[in-house]
C-alpha cells in the first residue's frame, strides 16, 4: 500500500519536475563555467590523492644520483631535484597531503565554528558574549603568525599543522553562521516553528541550519583553498611536515635553494599549489552565485 | 455562565526602549492592560488600526511575547507564568496562523515536512503510514491535493500557502486558533475563499477563532464578537450585530464610517480623524482616544475612562456614555 504511494509519488515527481531546493542549486551551478572546470580540477586532484601513488613512474623517495637536478625531460617531466627524485612524483604523491590537510582542519573549523555561531546567535548573552570575543581575538591575528604560534606551542609536524589551521578558520565560520542565526531566529516560520512547541535543538537544527548551509559550504570550499595555502606555508618555513615527506611547501622550500639555477625545482610545486588554491576559490565563487537566492536568473 | 475558553485579565506587553535621558529606560506600551473573554466555539475579532497593539495581543496570548503583566488562563488552565518549556504541552491547544504566508513556511522543507512537523514534535505520528495519512487528510481538508505534499512552499500561490499554513494549525487539533491577519496579504477573491475555509474548519473541528484583522468588512463576516483596539486597549467590545449597528465610541463610528460601501450612490457621513495615532511610548493622558476624538471633553483628558455596559454584550470605554449613564 505504502510501497504504491511511494510509487505513484516518485511518478508524481517525474510527471511535474519538482523543483526541490538542491535540484534548483544544481541548475544553477551548470551555468557557471569556470567553476566546474574548476570542479573538475577539483575532482582530478582527488582522483591522484587517491591513485596518484599506484600510478606515478617513481618511487618517492626514489633516488639517482646520476640525475641531479635536471630539468624537465620525457623521463622526468618535471625534472629531479638535488637528489636525484623524480619531481612529477613527488608532486603527484603530495597532493593527498595537501588535500588531507586542508580538506581535514577545515572540516573540523566548520563543525566548531557551526556549533559555536548557532550557540552564540540563539541564545545570546554571556555564552555569545563569550565566543565573539575569543573569535574577536583570534581575527586579531593574522592567520600564519596565529598558526605559527600554535605550531611552535604543539611542535611541529603535520599534525599540529591540521589543529593550528583548524583553530583559526573556526573564528570565520562562527562569526558567519551567527550571522545567519541571529537573521534567521527572528523570521516568522522559526516563530512559528516554536510556536508548534518545537524544541530550541529542532529549531536550531531543522529551521536554522538548513538556511545556514549554503554560506557554510560557499566558505568551506573558500577556508579549504586558503588552509592548503597555510599549511603550506607552515611546511615552507619548516614547522609542519618535514623532509622526506612530499608536502608541496616543503618542496618549495628545498627548491629555493637552487631557484637560480634550477627553476623548475620551485615553478612546479608552486604551479601545484596555486592551481589547487585557485580552483577551490573559483569553485567557492561559483557555489556562491549558485546558491544566492537573491542572483536568480 | 458561558463557557469559557480564555480569559485574558489586565494583560500588559511593554518593551524597553533607552529612554531620552541618558541611563533611563522608556516602555513602549504596546499592550496596555486589556481584559476580555473568549467562550468556547465563538470567532471574536480584534480590528484596529496599524500599531494599536491588536497582533502582540494575539502574539502574547500563545507566549510568542511574553506578556509584562497580566493573567492568561486558557481552558481552565492559567498559564501566564509559564515559560518556554512549560508551554509546549498547552501548545497543542491553542495554535497560530500567521499574517505573512510567504515568510510562516520554512523554504527549505517540503509540505509534507512542514504539515507533519507539530505531529511529530507532540508525538502524534504513529506508525510511517498513520503519519502519511495524517498529513494527507490535512491537506484535503484544507482543499489542497495529495500531490502537493513533496512540494517547496515557493511553487504555491499566497492563498494556498495560507491553507497549508492553516493545515499546519490544525494538526494537532487545537481548541483555540489566533489568527493574526490572516488573509490581509490575500487577493479579495482569495480572501473570501480562505474566511470560508475557516468558517467551515470551525464547524468540523469545534474551533475557537481570535481573529485579528484591519479590515471591517473581513472581521464583520467572520466574527460573532467584535472588540475595536486604540493604542493598546479595547475601545469598545460587542457582539457584531450591536457593534456594527450601533456603534458608540467615537473611534468605532469613525472606523465603521471609513467602511467601503459598494453602492456609489449611497451617501455617507464620513467622519475624519485628525492627525496620527500617538506614540505607544508616550500615550496621551486620561482617554487615550482625546487628541484624535471629535467629541472630546475636558474629563476626557484627565480620567481614564471606565467599562460601561451598554447591553449584555456590549462595553465601552467613553466618558460619553459612562456620564449618560
Amino acid at each position: 500500500m505504502i510501497g504504491k504511494k511511494k510509487a505513484a509519488k516518485a511518478e508524481l515527481n517525474e510527471k511535474t519536475d519538482i523543483k526541490t531546493p538542491v535540484s534548483e542549486m544544481i541548475r544553477k551551478f551548470k551555468k557557471q563555467k569556470n567553476a566546474a572546470v574548476a570542479l573538475f580540477f577539483i575532482v582530478f586532484l582527488v582522483f591522484l590523492a587517491f591513485f596518484g601513488e599506484a600510478l606515478v613512474p617513481f618511487k618517492i623517495n626514489e633516488y639517482d644520483y646520476n640525475a641531479i637536478l635536471q630539468g624537465p625531460s620525457g623521463a622526468h617531466w618535471f625534472g629531479t631535484d638535488e637528489f636525484g627524485r623524480d619531481l612529477f612524483s613527488r608532486i603527484i604523491c603530495g597532493t593527498k597531503i595537501s588535500l588531507a590537510v586542508g580538506l581535514s582542519a577545515v572540516s573540523v573549523g566548520a563543525v566548531c565554528g557551526t556549533i559555536l555561531g548557532l550557540l552564540g546567535g540563539y541564545y545570546r548573552g554571556i555564552v555569545d558574549s563569550i565566543i565573539m570575543r575569543i573569535c574577536d581575538t583570534l581575527f586579531a591575528f593574522p592567520g600564519i603568525i596565529l598558526a605559527i604560534a600554535i605550531v611552535a606551542i604543539l611542535g611541529s609536524g603535520i599534525g599540529n599543522v591540521v589543529i593550528a589551521v583548524a583553530v583559526f578558520s573556526t573564528p570565520t565560520f562562527a562569526r558567519l553562521v551567527r550571522g545567519r542565526t541571529l537573521a534567521l531566529k527572528n523570521s516568522v516560520f522559526v516563530q512559528a516553528a516554536r510556536n508548534l512547541g518545537a524544541s530550541d535543538a529542532r529549531i536550531l537544527f531543522r529551521h536554522i541550519l538548513p538556511g545556514a548551509v549554503p554560506e557554510i559550504i560557499v566558505q568551506f570550499t573558500m577556508s579549504v583553498g586558503s588552509s592548503i595555502l597555510t599549511a603550506s606555508s607552515l611546511s615552507f618555513l619548516g614547522m609542519g611536515a618535514q623532509p622526506p615527506t612530499p608536502e608541496w611547501g616543503l618542496l618549495l622550500s628545498n627548491g629555493r635553494n637552487y631557484m637560480l639555477t634550477s627553476m623548475h625545482c620551485t615553478l612546479f610545486p608552486g604551479l601545484a599549489i596555486f592551481l589547487t588554491v585557485l580552483s577551490f576559490n573559483i569553485l567557492g565563487d561559483g557555489l556562491r552565485d549558485a546558491l544566492d537566492p537573491k542572483l536568480s536568473d | 455562565m458561558a463557557d469559557i475558553l480564555l480569559n485574558v485579565e489586565d494583560m500588559k506587553i511593554y518593551y524597553p526602549v533607552a529612554g531620552k535621558k541618558f541611563g533611563t529606560t522608556d516602555y513602549v506600551k504596546a499592550v496596555d492592560g486589556v481584559s476580555f473573554q473568549v467562550e468556547r466555539g465563538e470567532v471574536f475579532g480584534i480590528v484596529g488600526e496599524s500599531g494599536c497593539g491588536k497582533s502582540t495581543l494575539g502574539r502574547g496570548i500563545c507566549k510568542l511575547e511574553q506578556p509584562t503583566a497580566g493573567k492568561v488562563v486558557l481552558d481552565g488552565e492559567d498559564i501566564s507564568t509559564y515559560n518556554n518549556n512549560q508551554m509546549r504541552p498547552v501548545r497543542k491547544k491553542v495554535q497560530m496562523v500567521f499574517q505573512d504566508p510567504y515568510a510562516s513556511l520554512n523554504p527549505r522543507m517540503s509540505i509534507f515536512d512542514i504539515i507533519a512537523e507539530p505531529l511529530i514534535i507532540h508525538g502524534l505520528t504513529g506508525s510511517k503510514a498513520q503519519l502519511e495519512e495524517k498529513v494527507l487528510d490535512l491537506l484535503r481538508k484544507v482543499g489542497l491535493d495529495d500531490y502537493h505534499a513533496n512540494r517547496y512552499p515557493h511553487e504555491f500561490s499566497g492563498g494556498q500557502r495560507q491553507r497549508i499554513g492553516i493545515a499546519r494549525a490544525l494538526a494537532v487539533q487545537p481548541r483555540l486558533i489566533i489568527a493574526d491577519e490572516p488573509v490581509s496579504a490575500l487577493d479579495v477573491s482569495i480572501q473570501a475563499q480562505v474566511l470560508n475555509l475557516m468558517n467551515q474548519l470551525k464547524k468540523e473541528f469545534n474551533l475557537t477563532y481570535i481573529f485579528v484583522a484591519h479590515d471591517l468588512s473581513v472581521v464583520e463576516h467572520i466574527s460573532d464578537r467584535v472588540g475595536v483596539m486604540y493604542l493598546g486597549n479595547f475601545v469598545e467590545v460587542g457582539s457584531k450585530e450591536s457593534l456594527y449597528k450601533n456603534p458608540t465610541h467615537p473611534y468605532t463610528q469613525a472606523l465603521l464610517s471609513a467602511v467601503p460601501v459598494p453602492d456609489p450612490t449611497a451617501k455617507k457621513d464620513r467622519v475624519i480623524l485628525e492627525g496620527n495615532i500617538p506614540s505607544p511610548l508616550n500615550p496621551p493622558t486620561g482617554c487615550k482616544f482625546h487628541t484624535r476624538c471629535p467629541k472630546c471633553m475636558e474629563i476626557c483628558k484627565k480620567e481614564v475612562p471606565v467599562k460601561t455596559q451598554l447591553t449584555d454584550d456590549h462595553y465601552v470605554y467613553c466618558h460619553l456614555m459612562s456620564q449618560k449613564g
